[in-house]
């Protein structure tokens, strides 16, 4: 597997609850990435592979609801 | 005696019915794995790309969506089967993801990175994907493949 122990940003994982081609990745992202740790990871639901024109808006929101969170060093 | 006869008849006939719907039970050859993990995640990553293309240019076509959502499934599906023969169950989603990985990047840049392109994997994957994803139900039933459409794109 791709080394990611590098990734030290923080790091948000947003994947749909259903695409059959990225399922289950998200838990590699999350135990390899540091900058994953501790992090509101969220799995958006009644989403397919094509997750930003699926759910845009909840993906956005994911996206608007990690920055505040992790304000710039 | 007659009667008997007619008895042992009736015996058979019932069990080569059952013997008939057995067999109906079982997987259509098609639907088995009869091809490579590469080819059922090139397959996959195709009609991936179709979507794509479809949805970065909206138009009275988008209602094919649906049809290469399916397809892109079915070739998952498979290709997550042959995978799991191939590899065994451990290893199988990595060796799938990796497989996926490649041949989207391959892909990727043999359109450059530009959907209004997407002519160049039409012409080199659409009749192989077509039959490796059909399946013998609705080749039975149409007699043709399952996306004739596939041409009417660009």
């Amino acid at each position: 597997m791709t080394n990611r122990s590098y990734l030290s940003k923080p790091f948000l994982t947003a994947f749909s609850d259903g695409d059959p081609v990225t399922a289950g990745a998200h838990r590699r992202f999350q135990s390899e990435v540091p900058g994953a740790k501790d992090q509101q990871h969220v799995t958006i639901p009644g989403a397919g592979h094509f997750l930003q024109e699926d759910k845009g808006e909840e993906l956005t929101t994911a996206a608007l609801a990690f920055m505040p969170s992790n304000p710039l060093a | 005696m007659r009667l008997k006869w007619k008895g042992q008849s009736l015996c058979l006939m019932i069990a080569f019915l059952s013997a008939q719907v057995l067999a109906g039970d079982e997987p259509k050859s098609s639907d088995s794995e009869q091809h490579t993990v590469y080819e059922y995640v090139t397959c996959a990553v195709y009609y991936r790309m179709l979507i794509g293309a479809l949805k970065s240019n909206p138009s009275d076509l988008s209602s094919l969506e649906d049809v290469y959502l399916d397809q892109m499934n079915r070739a998952i599906s498979q290709g997550r089967r042959a995978a799991r023969k191939e590899w065994g169950a451990q290893d199988a989603d990595k060796e799938f993801d990796l497989e996926w990985q490649s041949e989207y990047g391959e892909m990727i840049t043999e359109i450059d990175k530009n959907y209004s392109k997407i002519r160049k994997l039409k012409m080199k994957y659409a009749d192989s994907c077509d039959q490796i994803t059909s399946t013998g139900e609705q080749i039975k039933l149409t007699g043709t493949p399952v996306l004739p459409a596939l041409a009417l794109l660009d």
